[in-house]
């Protein structure tokens, strides 16, 4: 038998229980944000397209999204919204670098020998843009679910105190049919 | 149906170390089981054969009608506390507490109401978000109870967990599981080497010595009844003095003073004309104003009442307890003699065995 939920105890376990759900999917997105950052560094070459001052810009924008999206994910955690403009910004900005570096790289070729080829490779253009859509849907996604719980328990703690729950009745009620099905 | 049975328990180590010898107790549902002896007496071994974490090498336990000698800890149903509370430091209250149910892949539902209420009975509401270190010794082991409680075993085991707390906290945790048992009314197996938390909290004790079981009976049966001298001597504090003497006319003879029997002592140890007895007083027992000459040697005024240790001609020590507030000074010589009514009477050891109680 199907599981009937308690939303007054669904929103009490939350005043326990971290939102782990969101906190791993900002770690997620980080992790796809290295890989494209692992894909692009593996195309430089001395002298070529990307060997130029928006390269540097890129590591260092790198170095603070490393930073950034491991504080999203530990404040998400912690139902705390407080970041949660700059993460968008941040999830947003990384489906925006599609059109730079990958982009450019795509659009842009030069001569060898008689040919003429692109910087990168489709495949290459199609995993970074892959990794960087998937980073940032990711971290907006987790800034959503971020927010909406943080929003829930907010209420949830604000009707407590007014005493517009009463929890102590709540708990004491009997579990629904299937309660312990997966006991 | 008792809910827990040991038949003819035995333990030996591999290297043939016997710790347990012919345990047997009926434990009957709900009712709170102590076992109480010095360190190395068997009792945490017994303990442990009950929980699974040691194999039982003879005999037959059964939990609740089921023979669960040979089966794994965590298909007996029981719940076990540690001295050393075994929680989780990386963890909070709450994941501590909900930690057994969520290995079972309970009901995210069913694990909270559980923990709540388990926090609600052990006053740990306000807690559940810190960790462990953020909690006192008593709201660590109070935590331990509470990852018993949310498994609602069928027995619970406790392995002196009171041991690491300071005697305050002692006080105030042995009135918490006292209250925690009458309102679960669930059946506990509980060890100790403290006789005060034996005696203020078992219905039953089990008092072991060197492996074997010495007594089985109420807290005062084991006070007012001891079985022999090892429980006379370890249940009660101060210990039962203990006069080795003999019976000659009608009088226990030692060589320190000698005791006119009562009638009704008379008819007891008729048997035990010219044979060699051992007399126990305990210390509350020994009253001012006899034929025995006490050198007292310490005055020790505890408020309510004072206990003067002393020799009885210059060799053996005493301790008696006076209810009231006395001033002796060392090498003062008091007159003392024994409430007639309880004092106890034993034969006299036979090697490593104890002198049973004479009745």
């Amino acid at each position: 038998m199907k599981q009937t939920k308690n939303p007054v105890i669904q929103h009490d376990i939350m005043r326990y229980k971290k939102n782990k759900l969101g906190a791993n999917l900002a770690l997620l997105g980080l992790v796809f944000g290295c890989v494209y950052f692992v894909v692009l560094y593996a195309q430089v070459k001395n002298g070529d397209y990307y060997y130029n001052w928006s390269l540097a810009f890129d590591v260092i924008y790198n170095l603070f999204f490393l930073l950034f999206v491991f504080l999203f994910s530990e404040q998400v955690k912690n139902y705390d919204r407080k970041l949660f403009v700059l993460q968008i910004i941040i999830g947003a900005l990384q489906i925006a670098r599609i059109f730079w570096l990958p982009l450019g790289g795509i659009t842009h070729t030069y001569t060898v020998g008689d040919a003429e080829q692109t910087v990168i490779t489709a495949g290459t253009f199609i995993a970074m843009t892959v990794a960087l859509a998937c980073s940032g849907a990711l971290i907006i996604a987790s800034a959503v679910i971020g927010y909406i719980r943080s929003k829930n328990v907010e209420r949830f703690t604000k009707e407590l105190e007014n005493g517009q729950i009463n929890l102590d009745e709540e708990l004491k009620k009997e579990q629904p049919a299937g309660g312990e099905a997966n006991a | 149906m008792p809910e827990v049975n040991l038949q003819h328990i035995d333990k030996i180590y591999d290297g043939g170390v016997q710790a347990v010898y012919d345990f047997n107790l009926d434990v009957a549902d709900g009712e709170f089981i102590v076992l109480v002896g010095p360190s190395g007496c068997g009792k945490s071994t017994t303990l442990r054969m009950v929980a699974g974490l040691e194999d039982i090498t003879n005999g037959k336990l059964l939990i609740d009608g089921k023979d669960c000698t040979r089966l794994p800890p965590k298909d007996r149903d029981i719940a076990m506390v540690f001295q050393n509370y075994a929680l989780y430091g990386h963890m909070t209250i709450y994941e501590n507490m909900a930690f057994s149910l969520t290995l079972r892949k309970e009901n995210k539902e069913v694990i909270h109401r559980k923990v709540m209420a388990a926090a609600e009975i052990l006053d740990l509401k306000s807690q559940l978000n810190k960790k462990p270190k953020q909690l006192s010794g008593g709201q660590r082991q109070r935590v331990a109870m509470g990852r018993a409680i949310v498994r609602n075993p069928k027995v619970f085991l406790f392995d002196e967990p009171l041991s690491n707390l300071d005697a305050k906290l002692r006080g105030s945790m042995r009135r918490e599981i006292l209250l925690l048992h009458k309102k679960l009314n669930a059946t506990m197996m509980y060890v100790t080497h403290d006789q005060t938390e034996a005696l203020t909290l078992a219905d039953r004790i089990v008092c072991m010595s060197m492996g074997h079981v010495q007594q089985i009976g109420k807290p005062i049966d084991l006070y007012e009844r001891p079985a022999n001298t090892f429980v006379a001597t370890f249940i009660g504090l101060p210990p039962m003095n203990m006069f080795e003497g003999e019976i000659r006319g009608g009088k226990f003879e030692s060589e320190l003073f000698s005791y006119p029997l009562n009638a009704k002592q008379k008819e007891t140890l008729k048997d035990y004309e010219g044979k060699g007895v051992i007399m126990g007083v305990r210390p509350e027992n020994i009253v001012r104003g006899g034929s025995v000459k006490l050198t007292v040697t310490n005055n020790e005024n505890l408020g309510m009442n004072t206990l003067v240790h002393g020799k009885i001609g210059g060799k053996k020590i005493v301790v008696c307890k006076f209810a009231e507030w006395c001033g002796y000074k060392p090498d003062d010589v008091i007159d003392i003699g024994f409430d007639a009514e309880m004092t106890h009477f034993f034969e006299l050891p036979d090697g490593d065995t104890p002198g049973k109680a004479i009745r």
